[in-house]
């Protein structure tokens, strides 16, 4: 082939559909098999797009899809580490991101995704899992009780071990603890040796009941080099029987103000 | 957001290496936070295929279920250097919508023992086109912006360059660098 190689923009709009051909990248094209494969391929490439027909960003699978496969693989562990835990029946969702697209009743067409029976699969096992993931925590005293230093300076007291669950590295670890602030009941979240957040993500502090199907956010925790803390105002009055469950999850910024069912450690207060 | 921003991506695998590891390699040495990114970046083109092939919600979601479980319990046979996690992905979805396939015309020699009319000759291959296709629209979903308006008007419009430069206001290198940025990216989504 004698003439130099038409440059990559010249090879492109040769494989788009409304441009006028060029003379000589057509005569080039011709006599150059390299040259004619990669407008063969960018060719191709428009007539999938075309084809596909949908101009929109494919949907996700629905949340369920990725609690399921947490589900199986932690099955797969075998150091007690388990799933983040689906909320349990009932009108609530607060423990599923996106719970909107779980429909518990439908009126059951063929688009309708109502895999009722996994659903309740998911859940019934789920539980067991929760179960076994606190087992081995340090025995708290509950919310409200274990308030230290009275008068002069705060003294946090542990009350409550938090151990890693679902996804969490295995080495993450922290405590919960009570503190009076001028009569304020405060409780602080320290946790070490999260080491595998996703890029973007962010750690928040919960409180839920042992079934996990009722949250209270308390809020988001700081990064201070390796570890992370938050201190967050417990309301007054709060049924503290009901909420006797510390959880940590990852979240993103995604404007989703639910819990994003990626727990990374927890612990009992009670 | 000073504390989001440090809130990166940690290499556990290989320790005290500067550089930081790709998503390829974590998932391969068995980050879990990997599994959730991979999943994040290809669990819709996972899902698109096998509810594209199967029509059917339910088996969509199974087969997404599937191909994550899957692909991270063979994690060691994934290797960063001769493919991306994308591809390798997309392969085993190949593999669980065969699978289905075939256990659908199981079920349907199983009824037509009982009854009636001639069984179905074979599975439908997964189609190449339909992967592809998905793959493609995945990829153009996640162009920039700009660049994905221009790809659009070509595409979809039929939008000459020039045209495309007029009804946009970019000049006219702006539109064909990003033409070419935008198809190339596509090309290889499915090309490799």
């Amino acid at each position: 082939m004698n003439a130099p190689h038409p440059d990559a923009e010249q090879l492109t709009l040769a494989a788009l559909p409304a441009e006028q051909s060029d003379p000589e990248v057509a005569a080039h094209l011709l006599v150059c098999t390299q040259c004619r494969a990669e407008v063969d391929e960018l060719r191709r490439t428009v007539e999938l797009a075309r084809a596909d027909g949908v101009d929109e960003p494919l949907p996700a699978p629905p949340t369920r899809v990725w609690q399921a496969i947490l589900e199986e693989l932690a099955g797969d562990e075998t150091d007690g580490r388990g799933a983040p835990e689906r909320n349990g029946q009932g009108t609530h969702e607060p423990v599923v991101r996106g719970g909107r697209d779980v429909p518990e009743h439908d009126g059951g067409t063929d688009e309708a995704p109502v895999p009722l029976r996994p659903a309740r699969r998911w859940r019934r096992s789920l539980v067991g899992v929760a179960a076994a993931a606190v087992v081995g925590l340090g025995v708290g005293v509950g919310i409200g009780v274990g308030v230290g230093g009275s008068g002069g300076e705060p003294d946090p007291t542990p009350v409550v071990q938090l151990g890693p669950v679902g996804f969490a590295d295995p080495s993450a670890s922290g405590t919960a603890a009570m503190v009076d602030r001028d009569g304020d009941q405060r409780m602080v979240v320290e946790l070490r040796g999260v080491t595998n957040l996703a890029g973007g993500d962010y750690l928040e502090a919960w409180l839920m009941d042992s079934g996990g199907s009722r949250l209270l956010p308390l809020g988001a925790l700081a990064r201070h080099g390796e570890e992370f803390r938050g201190e967050f105002t417990i309301p007054a009055g709060l049924p503290a029987g009901e909420f006797d469950r510390v959880d940590v999850s990852a979240e993103r910024f995604d404007g989703d103000p639910g819990h994003s069912t990626v727990s990374l450690l927890r612990g009992d207060l009670a | 957001m000073s504390d989001a921003e440090r809130l990166r991506p940690t290499a556990r695998s290989d320790a005290g290496s500067a550089a930081p590891a790709t998503l390829e390699q974590r998932f391969a040495a068995g980050d879990q936070a990997a599994l959730r990114e991979a999943y994040d970046r290809h669990g819709s083109a996972v899902y698109a295929i096998a509810l594209r092939c199967l029509r059917a919600h339910h088996d969509a979601e199974d087969v997404t279920q599937q191909v994550f479980v899957r692909a991270w319990r063979s994690r060691s046979t994934f290797d960063p250097e001769r493919g991306t996690l994308g591809a390798w992905l997309v392969g085993i979805t190949r593999h669980q919508v065969t699978d289905r396939l075939a256990g659908r015309l199981r079920d349907l020699r199983t009824a037509d023992r009982a009854g009636h009319a001639a069984p179905p000759s074979g599975p439908a291959p997964v189609s190449e086109q339909v992967v592809d296709a998905v793959v493609v629209a995945d990829e153009l979903g996640r162009l920039t912006p700009q660049v994905r308006a221009v790809v659009r008007l070509a595409f979809f419009d039929d939008l000459t360059h020039q045209q495309i430069a007029a009804v946009t206001g970019l000049p006219l290198g702006t539109v064909k660098s990003h033409l070419r940025r935008g198809l190339d990216r596509l090309r290889r989504g499915w090309a490799g």
